[in-house]
């Protein structure tokens, strides 16, 4: 009798361990899989950076090799370029007319540009004289954002040209210049510099 | 080896050796106390003994005082090669409780089987013990610091101490009475062994009294086995100057009455006394009875510190305690598992995290020097990697593209980097000779890979004044240029 009120205790704590161990162990389960689910993303996510880094870390080099401009003043930069533009004009005797001005990069902060609107008249030699500095100059970040040329020489007669013969500037040219710099701060720059160009 | 026999009202004490084959009581000492004394003031006195005796050595066996006696052989439901079952024990103990007349609850009962006896294990000697004796005699060992070897039934330790006595009887029925100060202690034996163990109480002191009490124990045993009645006596007690008489005339009476013959054993003359008191030897009956015990010497033992019915319990109980242990280690045990596992996953994602962290800087570095480099690839030149566009080289291919001078002439020319808000890079104007060179100059622009999406813009027109080139249009068309690198925008992820 007494084996057998035994049982009848020993059955339903045997059922109750039972589930109660079942229970534990399918937590532990879940939350060890959820650890592991955890680490993989982790891991995925490190790798994914790792990999990012290593295949961009070219262009920290070449930011590296260009980035000298980031130190130079604005002020001191639109001077610069516009002491290298004045130089251009004058070896070609151009009737230049300049306004520069600082522009921002919207899609950079950190930086602007200078951008020099030129208007000049020239022949067709000088032209493709300036032209040719202008796209030599390798150790320059220089770009020409756009160029209008307009003819306003005589009219054309076959078998006669006067771009060829003509000494006469009869190409009136607006172009377009840029240059990148470092943004500009505080109103401070822009008053002393006053986004004019020196003549 | 301590002999320790408890009596009603004294305490006799005597330390058992082994020696040149012979086993010597080395000295003997006799506690008298009253019933009121407690464990403390008697442990003094037997520490002082011992401390007198120089016993070193305190192993020990204890005998307590038992009335009534219970000492029984039962039969057991099967014959036993080895121990009885806890079944047979339980069986055999609710016998003995059934035939106690005294209240069983005090009592502790403890199983003798003998191990290689010619009964064949057939019968069991079941003893019982009053609980308030054992606990006497636990403390009292603990006070003395005695290495406690077993605790007896004083009946039985007293058969055990005159074993020399009656164990060589020619006869196998016996019966062995010993005379105490107020009882009689009357073991039985027949040819299976032990019988029973009873006390009486002395009566009046008269021989005759006790010769009747006596016979009427041997008529009980006579009516349950006539087979067990004894052919033999063996008289002991006390060494009081009374007993010689009693002895005697009991011996006459019995010797009477019955057919039986009747030994006295006043001295064991296998034992040798060094002790001061070895007149008063049969007195010590029971210490050593006692001491027999603990050398396994006894032909008849019960071990009341490690009874049988408790033992089992506690073997119960430390089967449960194991149990409980083993469980307990076992959940540290994977309570630990569980822990170092949980603690390294924890530990590589915390690791994970860090290294992500650490690399968040040099990330950030190498996209802000890519955003910036995509920014400023416009202004660098081709050969230094980046996309500025050659305006000359644009010249020189749309020059190469114009029909010949006397057909046609540019008057005016628009370039743009990036498309204008028309949508275009470059717009032509052109003076011409005649209508067809404009599908004429478009199909050679179309021939350079470095045009597309030459159209005309818009209606040529025709000047009257020119007679040359009378005919004017414009044509507009895209550069073929790399797909530009989209900058890593700034603050994602």
């Amino acid at each position: 009798m007494a084996l057998k009120k035994r049982n009848i205790l020993i059955l339903p704590i045997i059922i109750i361990i039972a589930f109660v161990g079942y229970f534990t162990y399918k937590k532990c389960t879940e939350y060890l899989e959820k650890l592991e689910h955890e680490i993989n993303q982790k891991s995925l996510e490190y790798s994914l950076i790792k990999q990012e880094i290593d295949d961009n870390k070219v262009y920290e080099e070449k930011w590296d090799s260009i980035k000298s401009f980031m130190n130079e003043l604005p002020g001191d930069r639109m001077n610069n370029y516009g002491d290298f533009l004045i130089n251009l004009e004058t070896e070609r005797n151009f009737d230049l007319q300049s306004t520069p001005e600082e522009v921002p990069i919207p899609a950079n902060e950190e930086m602007q540009e200078i951008v020099f609107k030129l208007q000049f008249t020239s022949t067709i030699t000088d032209l493709a004289e300036f032209l040719g500095r202008l796209d030599s100059e390798q150790n320059k970040l220089l770009q020409i954002k756009s160029m209008t040329v307009n003819y306003h020489g005589k009219s054309f007669r076959p078998g006669y040209s006067t771009i060829d013969k003509n000494e006469d500037k009869e190409l009136v040219v607006d172009l377009v210049l840029a240059t990148p710099a470092k943004a500009v701060e505080s109103e401070e720059n822009d008053i002393k510099y006053g986004g004019t160009l020196l003549p | 080896m301590l002999g320790i026999d408890i009596g009603n009202n004294q305490i006799n004490i005597l330390n058992l050796k082994r020696k040149r084959g012979k086993w010597t009581v080395t000295g003997s000492a006799v506690i008298s106390y009253g019933k009121d004394q407690q464990v403390e003031s008697i442990g003094k006195k037997l520490l002082n003994i011992i401390g007198k005796q120089g016993w070193n050595k305190r192993d020990a066996v204890i005998s307590i005082a038992n009335k009534p006696c219970f000492v029984k052989r039962l039969e057991v439901n099967e014959v036993h090669t080895g121990t009885l079952s806890r079944a047979e024990i339980d069986n055999l103990i609710s016998k003995a409780k059934n035939s106690l007349v005294a209240s069983a609850e005090n009592m502790v009962f403890d199983i003798w089987q003998p191990r290689l006896s010619h009964i064949g294990n057939r019968f069991a000697l079941i003893g019982a013990a009053q609980k308030s004796s054992i606990l006497f005699a636990r403390q009292l060992a603990d006070y003395c610091g005695l290495k406690l070897k077993s605790i007896e039934l004083r009946p039985v330790a007293i058969l055990n101490g005159l074993m020399n006595c009656w164990n060589n009887a020619e006869e196998q029925n016996i019966a062995v009475i010993y005379k105490d100060i107020s009882r009689f202690v009357v073991a039985i034996f027949d040819n299976l062994g032990l019988v029973s163990i009873q006390t009486t109480p002395i009566g009046s002191g008269d021989a005759n009294d006790d010769a009747n009490q006596i016979l009427r124990i041997f008529n009980t045993i006579k009516l349950k086995s006539d087979s067990s009645l004894p052919n033999r006596i063996f008289l002991s007690g006390i060494s009081n100057t009374e007993f010689s008489k009693w002895e005697n005339d009991l011996g006459a009476i019995i010797a009477h009455n019955t057919s039986m013959e009747v030994t006295t054993c006043d001295t064991d003359l296998d034992i040798a006394w060094q002790a001061d008191n070895s007149d008063h030897a049969p007195d010590f009956a029971g210490a050593l009875g006692a001491a027999f015990d603990g050398v396994g010497a006894s032909p008849v033992s019960f071990d009341f510190l490690h009874i049988k019915e408790k033992k089992t319990q506690d073997n119960k109980n430390n089967s449960h305690t194991t149990l409980l242990i083993a469980i307990i280690l076992l959940s540290m045990l994977a309570l630990i598992l569980w822990i170092s596992i949980v603690g390294q996953r924890k530990s590589t994602i915390r690791r994970l995290e860090k290294d992500v962290a650490n690399s968040e800087p040099l990330k950030t570095q190498v996209y802000d020097a890519q955003s910036h480099w995509v920014s400023c690839m416009k202004y660098i030149h081709e050969a230094k990697g980046g996309s500025r566009l050659e305006y000359l080289k644009v010249l020189y291919e749309i020059s190469r593209r114009m029909p010949e001078t006397d057909k046609a002439y540019l008057t005016n020319l628009s370039v743009y980097t990036d498309k204008n808000e028309n949508g275009y890079n470059v717009k032509l104007t052109v003076k011409a000779t005649e209508a067809t060179l404009i599908t004429e100059l478009i199909e050679s622009l179309n021939k350079s890979d470095k045009f597309k999406d030459i159209k005309q813009d818009g209606a040529r027109t025709h000047d009257e004044t020119d007679t040359f080139y009378p005919i004017s249009f414009s044509v507009t068309f895209n550069l073929n240029r790399p797909p530009a690198i989209k900058p890593y925008p700034k603050g994602a992820e």
